[in-house]
């Protein structure tokens, strides 16, 4: 199984999703798969796979058109907003690890350097 | 009903095909038996003939019981019962199939016999009076013996009526077995029971409506050049025209007393 | 669409289902989940109207399971049941033959996807290829209701996934799937529901991506909290 039972997958396939949109994998105007085929394509029931294409429109990140499908939405400032605030996260995350081991802030700056 | 019939044919397709095995070999004896003029190995040929063509007919009858029990026994009762097809008409097409392969055995056996026999008579002319003989020797035992076409059409159909009403009676008790007897003790005992019950009753029943086998007339008998008269005892012509009806009556009773039982009661 | 009214079976002494009521609807795929011995395919078959019920009864859009009702359930069981002079390609023939929603093409279309060959003798297929082609013969049926008694048994790692994918395409808006298996993992993503039974008794329905966010539990946790208390209760 590549998601973890325990929480919705729903929320993870939408990460996946979400990942793909702001490092380009899905180009912005991209036209998504249907429920079924996402359904197939990620192994998920396709009730899971219509509330992630829901919960997407609602974060504003894909959009339908009536009658011809779901696209990802062209808004370049949108996009690039979102994969900020998706590194700030990550940073966020980060350093709240880092700072759990003890590093301090230069420490953590000087690993950061010499790690490829 | 076409597709169920059809692939009840299929699976007794290869008993079928052993069936005609034996027989041909049968036959091969006989011929060969024929054209050494080796009297021994042609009575060997008419007696493996005869066991064939009967032990045959038999078989067939059989294998449907086996068949039945199988479809409704093991995982493949799944491949019938899955179907839609109401029970009237997967025991239908069983039945069906089976008194359809019976009737052209019975004729393809009844063919070869005439056949084989012609063949015979032309090898030994003289067989005729032969049989002539024979014939008058059996009555002097009070043994009528006459051999028509309509009397000898009218004792197949008694005896194939009759082990087809056999064959119902057996597919009737072991559908008793897998449904109302099923996972008790003694199942399969009691329903073999239950199967010489209802054959018990079906002779009796065709017994009593149509009447004594024989009845006795004095005929002129002439052996060896003697004449007299002899008491002797043929069977009744309609006898096995009556009995063989009354067996076919069976046959459609158990045929839907099964069917209704299968409809109800049969978990497979 | 599929809905058991305290259905009931005994198989002499011996209670196989014990009163179930039990609505399935349509547009789900539902995991049937507990232990050997719990009921799963007794149910299964007595929806498949294979099996009589001893008491209650299963209906099928309203209408208890009857003859009529086999034109719309597929069924698959978990042993193999075809006759043994087939083929894989006399299967189809003979689905063909009895079901008016059977597609040969969709059921070559499935065997390529399974790796199976037309010609192949069923006799001497290996456990894996006979799971399959039950699988793929069984979902080349446009069925309302499909059932299949434990579609991953004897199916390696690698498989599972194409075997999810052909379970995933036949799920619609107006079709139900009932999956029963051991392999609880196997159907955490594609079912939606999830129903445990022990000992012939329902246990609870519930929606999973619900227990997921509500109580933070996976389909498995919540099968080893029911099962390992059911058998602490008999200790």
């Amino acid at each position: 199984m590549q998601y973890n039972a325990n929480e919705p997958i729903w929320l993870q396939v939408m990460d996946l999703i979400t990942t793909d949109i702001v490092t380009g994998a899905l180009a912005p105007g991209e036209k998504l798969p249907g429920g079924r085929d996402m359904a197939v394509k990620y192994s998920i029931n396709p009730n899971t796979a219509n509330r992630v294409y829901r919960e997407l429109e609602d974060a504003g990140l894909v959009e339908t058109r009536r009658g011809t499908g779901t696209y990802v939405i062209c808004d370049a400032r949108r996009i690039g907003e979102l994969k900020t605030s998706l590194a700030e996260k990550a940073a966020k995350e980060f350093k709240h690890r880092m700072m759990e081991l003890g590093l301090s802030r230069e420490e953590i700056v000087r690993l950061l350097e010499t790690e490829d | 009903m076409k597709n169920l019939f059809k692939y009840e044919f299929r699976k007794t397709l290869f008993t079928k095909f052993v069936i005609l095995g034996i027989t041909l070999l049968a036959q091969l004896v006989y011929l060969f038996g024929i054209w050494q003029d080796k009297d021994g190995t042609v009575a060997t040929g008419c007696v493996l003939l005869f066991l064939a063509a009967v032990g045959g007919i038999m078989f067939i009858g059989l294998q449907s019981v086996l068949t039945l029990h199988r479809d409704m026994n093991t995982k493949q009762s799944y491949m019938l019962f899955m179907t839609p097809n109401s029970c009237y008409k997967i025991l239908g097409a069983k039945a069906l199939e089976n008194l359809l392969s019976m009737l052209i055995g019975g004729a393809f056996f009844f063919g070869l016999g005439v056949l084989d026999i012609s063949v015979l008579l032309r090898h030994y002319n003289q067989i005729d009076s032969i049989m002539d003989a024979m014939r008058d020797i059996l009555k002097m035992f009070g043994i009528g013996f006459n051999l028509d076409a309509g009397y000898m059409a009218s004792v197949c159909f008694g005896l194939l009526s009759s082990w087809f009403a056999a064959i119902t009676a057996a597919f009737l008790a072991d559908v008793i077995s897998s449904s109302l007897l099923n996972g008790k003790k003694f199942n399969l005992l009691i329903s073999f029971i239950i199967f010489v019950a209802l054959s018990y009753l079906m002779s009796k029943v065709s017994g009593a409506v149509a009447g004594d086998v024989t009845y006795k007339t004095t005929q002129m008998v002439q052996v060896m050049g003697v004449s007299g008269e002899a008491e002797v005892s043929d069977v009744a012509p309609w006898y096995f025209v009556k009995s063989g009806l009354v067996s076919l009556a069976f046959a459609g009773l158990f045929y839907v007393a099964t069917a209704e039982l299968m409809q109800r009661k049969l978990s497979v | 669409m599929l809905e058991s009214k305290q259905v009931t079976k005994a198989f002499g002494s011996k209670i196989a289902v014990d009163h179930v009521d039990l609505k399935l609807e349509a547009g789900h795929i539902y995991a049937l989940l507990g232990p050997n011995g719990s009921g799963k395919t007794t149910w299964m078959k007595m929806a498949a109207g294979l099996i009589k019920p001893t008491g209650g009864s299963v209906e099928f859009n309203g209408r208890p399971v009857d003859i009529d009702s086999r034109r719309y359930v597929a069924y698959m069981s978990t042993e193999p049941y075809f006759y043994s002079w087939m083929t894989v390609k006399s299967v189809g023939k003979y689905y063909q033959d009895f079901f008016a929603d059977f597609s040969y093409e969709r059921y070559l279309a499935l065997l390529g996807k399974l790796r199976l060959n037309e010609e192949m003798k069923t006799r001497s297929l290996s456990s894996g290829m006979m799971a399959k082609l039950k699988i793929g013969v069984t979902l080349a049926r446009d069925a309302k209701v499909y059932m299949l008694d434990e579609p991953f048994n004897g199916i390696d790692l690698l498989a599972r996934d194409e075997i999810r994918a052909c379970i995933l395409e036949s799920a619609k808006e107006d079709k139900l799937l009932l999956l029963s298996s051991h392999l609880v993992e196997e159907m955490e993503a594609i079912a939606d529901r999830a129903v445990f039974i022990s000992e012939g008794r329902l246990i609870e329905n519930v929606d999973l991506e619900q227990l997921r966010s509500e109580r933070g539990l996976s389909m498995a946790d919540r099968y080893r909290q029911i099962y390992a208390q059911a058998e602490v209760d008999e200790k």
